[in-house]
């Protein structure tokens, strides 16, 4: 897992996408791949996205909140272990975030998601 | 006669006062200018739980194995009440050991004695606690409301932008817009119960009134779970509204057949496997475009960690759909 996240042989850089609300995560995919991207996920959930990072390193991520009865917490800590970084889409509170160290000071695009500003966050960590 | 007079008065003084003390519902000490108690109404000794005899004469920062040493208090009784005469709504929380964690807004008045200038010090408490649980929960659920808000504007606008315009009229989009709105609605409507749903009616419903009596169902009782119910309704949407379009409810005569079982599958997951068939009696035809709706029927299965197959047969279309439950 140490290796660097690899393109594809389009020269696509690979999101994670983690959202349960499945139209949202369909909107979503659609504006990554859209904008360059290939899409990793989307996963519903933290088990789902922890699944899919153990077996393939995404260059960057883009993370809801709330999941259905959890939290995005433990998705992130891993993120930030392989040194993935990651933005968050999620219309939940500043405070509530705030008390998540792993989150508190990740740019948050919020919820609905400006799309256009979504993928330029993304682009902007390639350089 | 005179000395009785006057005892007569102060007697009728006293019992007033303490008549008004006791009527009280808030709870209230007097303190002397040593700070111990001189007087405490029955709301003060039911509240703290205390008992009267305790605490008369006792230094009030003891009282209770001193549960009353807070430092704000004393802050208040000692330095603020000599300069400022009376305090209005200080508030103080405080863990006591009979109670349990309290929030008070303190009132505090020094009353001086006309013809000694000794004083004392009334306290009253009003036991906010409650109104502040209350308060939090309030601000809580209005946190909550808004979030679901703004995720739901957010679900809207995903179906309107996901909803091709290509090759259609306004109204054609407006109506498939609609259609999916409502499958939304009334799914999350369904999901926000938290309760599990029958799978049967949860398809009947998907496919509506229209072309009732040529749709047969058969399959074991299944109940989905909350979080299923919003995919599930949309996948089988898709395969109806398809259907009434372009299928076999789009020809007199066509039939649509769904059988479903329960099967175990990888980690020890149980699957539900469905197969929607549609008998048109016509040829049909793949799709030249792959719409939203096949990529909705397909991206909908992948989310909830299913697969959906399409099988464009002579005859009409096959759908297998693949779910864990």
């Amino acid at each position: 897992m140490d290796d660097p996240a690899e393109v594809d042989v389009e020269g696509r850089r690979c999101v994670l996408v983690v959202e349960d609300e499945l139209l949202i995560a369909m909107e979503l995919t659609a504006a990554l791949t859209a904008g360059g991207f290939r899409v990793l996920g989307p996963a519903a959930s933290v088990d789902h996205a922890l699944d899919l990072v153990s077996k393939e390193r995404p260059h960057a991520a883009v993370l809801d909140f709330n999941l259905v009865g959890e939290k995005v917490t433990p998705v992130a800590l891993q993120l930030k272990a392989l040194g993935v970084p990651f933005v968050l889409a999620s219309a939940v509170h500043p405070t509530e975030l705030a008390v998540h160290s792993a989150l508190a000071d990740v740019a948050n695009i919020g919820k609905p998601t400006d799309l256009k500003r979504l993928v330029d966050a993304l682009k902007a960590f390639q350089t | 006669m005179i000395l009785e007079d006057l005892y007569r008065l102060l007697r009728s003084g006293h019992v007033q006062a303490q008549g008004v003390v006791d009527t009280m519902t808030q709870p209230i000490v007097v303190l002397d200018h040593n700070l111990c108690v001189t007087n405490a109404n029955n709301a003060f000794v039911r509240t703290f739980a205390v008992e009267r005899d305790d605490i008369l004469g006792e230094s009030f920062f003891r009282l209770g194995n001193g549960q009353w040493e807070i430092a704000d208090l004393r802050h208040l009784i000692a330095s603020v009440i000599p300069k400022a005469a009376a305090v209005v709504g200080f508030e103080v929380t405080h863990d006591f050991p009979a109670i349990g964690q309290r929030t008070f807004l303190v009132d505090a008045r020094r009353l001086v004695h006309p013809d000694n200038n000794s004083t004392n010090i009334l306290i009253l408490f009003d036991d906010v606690t409650e109104r502040r649980r209350h308060d939090a929960e309030k601000d809580f659920i209005v946190a909550e409301a808004r979030h679901r808000l703004r995720n739901l504007f957010a679900v809207i606008r995903a179906i309107a932008m996901q909803t091709k315009t290509e090759d259609r009229t306004a109204t054609e989009y407006r109506d498939i817009f609609l259609g999916r709105l409502e499958v939304t609605l009334r799914a999350q409507e369904i999901a926000s119960t938290g309760e599990t749903t029958d799978f049967e009616s949860l398809l009947r419903r998907s496919v509506g009134e229209l072309g009732v009596e040529r749709f047969h169902c058969d399959g074991p009782a299944v109940t989905l779970a909350s979080s299923k119910v919003l995919a599930v309704s949309m996948i089988f949407h898709e395969l109806g509204t398809n259907a009434m379009k372009h299928g076999a409810l789009s020809v007199p005569g066509g039939q649509i057949h769904v059988t479903w079982a329960l099967e175990p599958g990888p980690r020890s997951r149980t699957y539900l496997i469905c197969e929607w068939q549609e008998k048109t009696g016509l040829p049909v035809t793949r799709p030249q475009r792959r719409g939203y709706g096949t990529e909705l029927i397909e991206g909908t299965s992948a989310h909830i960690g299913g697969k959906v197959e399409l099988k464009y047969d002579p005859g009409g279309l096959t759908a297998t759909i693949k779910i864990p439950v």
